[in-house]
């Protein structure tokens, strides 16, 4: 009874280095030496151990490059030729050594190593396909796959790309040696948190890290390394055995290194005469390694002894012996404390064997006939086998981890290579979204071999190895090359695509150039976050079906529910108004959470936009530019999404960066709406901070293409401080709807706020000096002989409530007059409903929009005579009106009102006629839509109607 | 020493300040700044005959974060001139000569709103930089980088990246338990902060 399992697992892999336009690319040379001196002798070894009747395990990844070069024909001819140089030569050196019988015996060695080879190749045709496909059908080797083109996933940066790599590596894998592969090999041992979930998405079951991935996983794993974690998602994976790895790979006491194995660095290619060895080295005269090398390692340093087969060979066996020993040792100690059989595994890049150890064949060879025929402990096993003996494994989470140096990143992210990510990035970006827009558009077939073209251009500039390259500082300037050229491909071929410009020869030359993976499935780059797709398709939806409709991007600082002032309720009552007039409206305002929220309300699509800076850590004005560049890129994402505004709508100095940007990127005109000055606010400019705020207004202003004032008095206000010509201004008022008046129980509203039955004043806004409610208090108090039952009612808050508060106490106004805080909508139409005056003796009013509710309630008004209430209200006919600032004013008009219900009434009914015809939302929103069209005509944006 | 400098920088101090706090004076203030910020920047490659056609940049607002490892995070980034305008006339400023940095924040398993990070850490970088490998982060954990200017010693993000989580690089502890990762792929990037569970990059394309 076997104690436990060995996994042996060989990585094949070189990058596409096919170069069909010539012949002599010392790149493609990596190509026919790995062939002739390690994927024919590891063939060889499974063949004469199936020939004898050993049936050894071994798991071997071969990497869709590879894979596709091995069964490419052109690299098939080429190869004979290689070999057929190299027999030649391997000829002439028998010849030369024929006086010597040291050097003599290795190359006749040669010779027969090359006619046996020569003859497995004959076999099957030089397709070493084929061979793999043979040894797999015996059960005895599994084949699995790499991603596409070994991209080093972690680095890679959407989910599309890593999907196609996977999903492209598979179906190349199943095209070429007819299975689906059931695991992978990532590239570098290459894993990061998430990847799973895309490598089951495959179907793939397994795949294997290095051992500090899953000693580092979290929980604790109970069996160690010693049998494989499910990830998250439920992959197995399966870690290297540092040990086994390090008995083979360590460049200190590896068994590579040993004395008697064949030195790599002695080749013929490099000691020979040139006259002698020009032929068979690169024509530009380029010494190459010619794979006839007549050393063995001997010491340390100095001089090299004849290698000596005999002795190399036994070698091979002794340390295959000292492998098998120490992982049954492995397995005898781990079963004493394991509730299962352990399981080691050894990972190498099957390049080493026979490659760089030339004897490594040889050992493997060894290795699994020992282990099969003589192991008592130790049973050969592949990964797939494993799990279908022991199905149920602990589940962990696995740190993103490589098998290169120091464990992580640091070999393909470094000051020399760092700079490719930013280039791949982008181009996967690119292709990923062009191939979006050709799904949705299904483009004719040039278009898709154009897009299939690109897509392979990116796979194989996305190859690990030119960062590898780099890092190593070999042949760099070969890899910066091919980064370079095929991104700079892939960006012509996208550009072509996108242009509608699409040319079929040079297409066809790409295709020709690099012609890897022919049936790439270009649909792996769609992505599937269906809702979002979904969300930009409504969206094109909502702007193309009605296609004279025109689109109005507004900016916003604030918008219900969350309103601190009358701009969000204005901007709200505006869009939803020219919704109902078939105007597409965008409202951009700040988002009270952390997060964005996009919803509908009244068909006004309104997103909420958070910021990078919190508004409660940082002060108002950096607040409001976290703000702007919040809306810039939320209009970028919504122009990507296919929103595309026909004109921009800011409102208020606030939005006034975002603005003119967007209206400079789109080239889109941009009508500003001015509510408020900081000059009225004021009174003047009295501090840098009311300076700064003042020449934003200016700015705004001078880039806007019309504005929007709400009041003549604001019209010439923004003319007389930022000289705005007067055909730049448009006066369109702000509306109240016309709701039913509310109904109300007076006598229980009465007893509610304790009042009497007195004739009621009210007030509502905000408790700012500027709305003048200590002039109200002072016409009380004036008041109080005549009308002792009157009552003052005053909603809102603001900063001078406790001053006014003690000022009431100071008058002894207690009795007749009532704070009520801030009061909702709904309170607040029943109190004008109650009320028999509504009293605004305002300071500075840019236009007064309550002034309009309580007419539009049929409540009696008096007003100061400024600003827009000036406007509204003609004294006598729809109302009352006092000298600005005048207390003594204000008591009289009240007198006059409080002493005649009749005229009160006459002059309510006056009121509501004029807010009916006059601030009607709707003639608004028609006199709003008519400035927008008169722009599109001007800046010719296509606004037309 | 230079940590503390820029802890104390994060805290919107003067050099003044930081001088007088750390007992150094303004010059070894300064020169330990420098010091931290004459890091190398990622050189462009090495010119061969090669036609050099790949742009510099994309025109695209990005502040990218790769982890390289458990302790290194290389960030790279563009910011479109477009952006600096308007960054430069916020701050009433020439967009090159204002101090740029970028400002670490420690956001592992929470839902990150601005102001809740674990920790916070500013680097400074050079003017002309695009990209900054950031040592000494810690291991394990979830960071989100702000790119930004310093305004009167006050740092004014301007690009925020997305999520990277640095990988451990010890063994968990006795009683560390699972978490299941989110199965709704369709969630918003935003929460993949909740579940300290990376997912890619969503494309918005």
């Amino acid at each position: 009874m076997h104690k436990g399992y060995l996994s042996l697992v060989l990585h094949a892999h070189l990058p596409y280095v096919r170069h069909g336009d010539r012949d002599d690319r010392l790149e493609e040379r990596w190509v026919y030496e790995a062939m002739l001196e390690c994927y024919l002798p590891l063939l060889m070894v499974f063949d004469r151990l199936l020939s004898d009747g050993i049936a050894f395990r071994m798991t071997l990844a071969i990497s869709p490059t590879l894979l596709s070069m091995l069964e490419d024909d052109l690299i098939v001819t080429r190869f004979r030729t290689h070999l057929t140089k190299t027999v030649e030569l391997a000829g002439k050196e028998v010849k030369r050594t024929a006086g010597q019988p040291e050097e003599h015996r290795i190359a006749k060695m040669y010779v027969e190593r090359f006619r046996s080879i020569i003859a497995y190749c004959r076999k099957w045709d030089f397709q070493l396909i084929k061979a793999f496909r043979h040894i797999e059908d015996s059960g005895c080797l599994e084949l699995i796959t790499c991603a596409a083109t070994h991209s080093f996933l972690p680095f890679v940066e959407t989910e599309e790309a890593i999907r196609a790599q996977l999903q492209v590596g598979i179906d190349t894998h199943e095209r070429i040696l007819g299975r689906r592969p059931k695991g992978i090999w990532l590239p570098e041992c290459g894993y990061t948190p998430g990847l799973d979930r895309l490598l089951k998405e495959a179907g793939l079951r397994y795949f294997f890290v290095d051992s500090h991935t899953i000693e580092h996983a979290t929980p604790l794993p109970r069996r160690g390394v010693l049998a494989p974690l499910f990830t998250p998602h439920e992959v197995a994976a399966f870690a290297r055995d540092e040990v086994a790895s390090r008995q083979v790979w360590s460049s200190i006491d590896g068994y590579p290194g040993d004395y008697d194995y064949r030195e790599y660095y002695r080749d013929i290619g490099f000691d020979r005469e040139m006259s002698y060895i020009e032929p068979y080295i690169h024509p530009d005269g380029i010494r190459v390694h010619t794979g006839l090398k007549y050393y063995r390692i001997t010491g340390k340093a100095g001089d090299k002894d004849w290698y000596e087969p005999s002795w190399a060979r036994e070698k091979a066996a002794s340390h295959a012996g000292h492998f098998l020993y120490h992982r049954e040792r492995q397995v005898e100690e781990a079963s004493h404390w394991m509730d299962r059989k352990p399981l080691v595994v050894a990972t190498y890049d099957a390049e080493l064997f026979g490659h760089w150890w030339f004897e490594g064949p040889q050992f493997l060879d060894d290795l699994m006939r020992k282990t099969v025929c003589d192991s008592k402990d130790v049973k050969l096993m592949t990964p797939s086998e494993y799990l279908e003996e022991y199905p149920e494994q602990d589940r962990g989470h696995l740190p993103m981890s490589t098998w290169g140096r120091n464990g992580y990143g640091e070999v393909w992210l470094n000051e020399n290579n760092g700079w490719i990510y930013r280039h791949l990035h982008q181009a996967e970006r690119e292709l990923i979204g062009a191939i979006t827009t050709f799904s949705e558009k299904k483009g004719d077939p040039l278009a898709l071999r154009c897009l299939k073209q690109a897509a392979r251009e990116l796979m194989l500039a996305q190859s690990s190895d030119w960062a590898f390259i780099l890092d190593g500082q070999t042949v760099t300037p070969y890899a910066v090359q091919r980064v370079h050229d095929h991104l700079v491909r892939m960006r012509a071929l996208l550009a072509m695509y996108r242009e509608h410009q699409l040319d079929e020869e040079a297409i066809t030359q790409a295709e020709a150039d690099f012609p890897i993976f022919p049936d790439l499935d270009i649909t792996f780059y769609l992505p599937k976050q269906m809702h979002r797709v979904n969300v930009s398709r409504q969206l094109v939806a909502a702007t193309q079906d009605q296609s004279s409709i025109k689109t109005v991007l507004m900016l916003a600082w604030e918008f219900p529910p969350h309103v601190v002032g009358g701009l969000g309720r204005a901007v709200y009552d505006l869009a939803r108004h020219l919704v109902q007039q078939g105007i597409v409206v965008h409202v951009l305002t700040g988002s009270a959470d952390s997060c964005s929220i996009d919803e509908t309300m009244e068909g006004v699509h309104v997103h909420r936009l958070p910021t990078y800076l919190p508004s409660e850590q940082a002060d108002f004005l950096a607040w409001v530019f976290q703000l702007n560049l919040a809306m810039v890129d939320a209009t970028f994402k919504l122009w990507s999404l296919g929103v595309r505004p026909d004109v921009i709508h800011a409102h208020d100095w606030l939005v006034s960066w975002a603005a003119i940007e967007l209206k400079q990127r789109y080239s889109l005109p941009l009508v500003s709406t001015i509510h408020a000055l900081e000059h009225g606010r004021h009174q003047g400019i009295h501090t840098p901070l009311q300076q700064r705020i003042h020449e934003c207004e200016r700015t705004l202003t001078q880039s806007s293409d019309s504005m929007i004032v709400c009041s003549k008095y604001m019209e010439s206000e923004v003319m007389r401080l930022f000289g705005t010509p007067s055909s730049h201004l448009r006066v369109i008022h702000n509306g109240v709807d016309l709701i039913p008046l509310p109904d109300v129980n007076r006598e229980q509203l009465r007893q509610e706020l304790v009042i009497g039955d007195g004739p009621v004043l009210f007030f509502v806004g905000r408790l700012v000096q500027e709305k003048g409610v200590h002039l109200l208090l002072e016409a009380m108090a004036r008041l109080r002989a005549e009308f002792p039952h009157a009552k003052l009612l005053i909603a809102g808050r603001g900063p001078m409530q406790d001053e006014w508060k003690q000022l009431v106490h100071q008058m002894g106004l207690f009795e007749q007059v009532r704070f009520l805080g801030f009061v909702e909508d709904v309170r607040r139409n029943e109190l004008f409903a109650l009320a028999d005056v509504a009293v605004f003796p305002s300071l500075y009013e840019p236009f007064g929009i309550v002034a309009l509710e309580a007419m539009a309630l049929g409540t009696p008004v008096l007003v100061a005579d400024t600003g827009g209430l000036r406007e509204i209200v003609r004294h006598g006919e729809n109302g009352a009106m006092m000298f600005t600032g005048d207390p003594e004013s204000l008591t009289n008009q009240l007198r006059w009102l409080l002493r005649d219900p009749d005229q009160r009434h006459q002059l309510a009914q006056t009121a509501m006629q004029d807010v009916k015809q006059f601030y009607n939302w709707t003639i608004l929103a028609t006199q709003t839509i008519d400035l927008y069209c008169s722009l599109g005509v001007s800046a010719g944006s296509g606004m037309t109607t | 020493m230079l940590e503390k400098i820029l802890e104390l920088r994060s805290r919107s101090m003067s050099i003044a300040q930081i001088a007088k706090e750390c007992g150094l004076t303004i010059g070894q203030v300064k020169y330990r700044l420098q010091k931290d910020r004459a890091k190398p920047v990622t050189p462009p490659p090495a010119k061969t005959e090669l036609e050099w056609q790949l742009p510099a940049f994309y025109g695209r607002d990005i502040v990218k974060v790769m982890v390289q490892g458990p302790t290194v995070l290389f960030v790279y980034w563009e910011i479109t001139w477009p952006r600096m305008r308007m960054v430069a006339s916020y701050l009433q400023a020439d967009y090159r000569h204002i101090q740029k940095g970028l400002r670490l924040y420690d956001v592992t398993e929470c839902l990150f709103d601005g102001k809740n990070a674990h920790s916070v850490r500013d680097v400074l970088v050079h003017e002309e930089a695009h990209s900054w490998y950031v040592n000494d982060v810690e291991p394990g954990r979830t960071y989100i980088v702000d790119f930004g200017l310093y305004e009167h010693n006050r740092f004014c993000p301007i690009l925020r990246s997305e999520t990277a989580i640095t990988p451990r690089n010890s063994k968990a502890s006795w009683g560390e338990s699972f978490v299941e990762p989110v199965h709704d792929s369709a969630t918003p990037s935003w929460f993949e902060n909740f579940s300290s569970y990376s997912l890619y990059t969503k494309t918005s394309k």
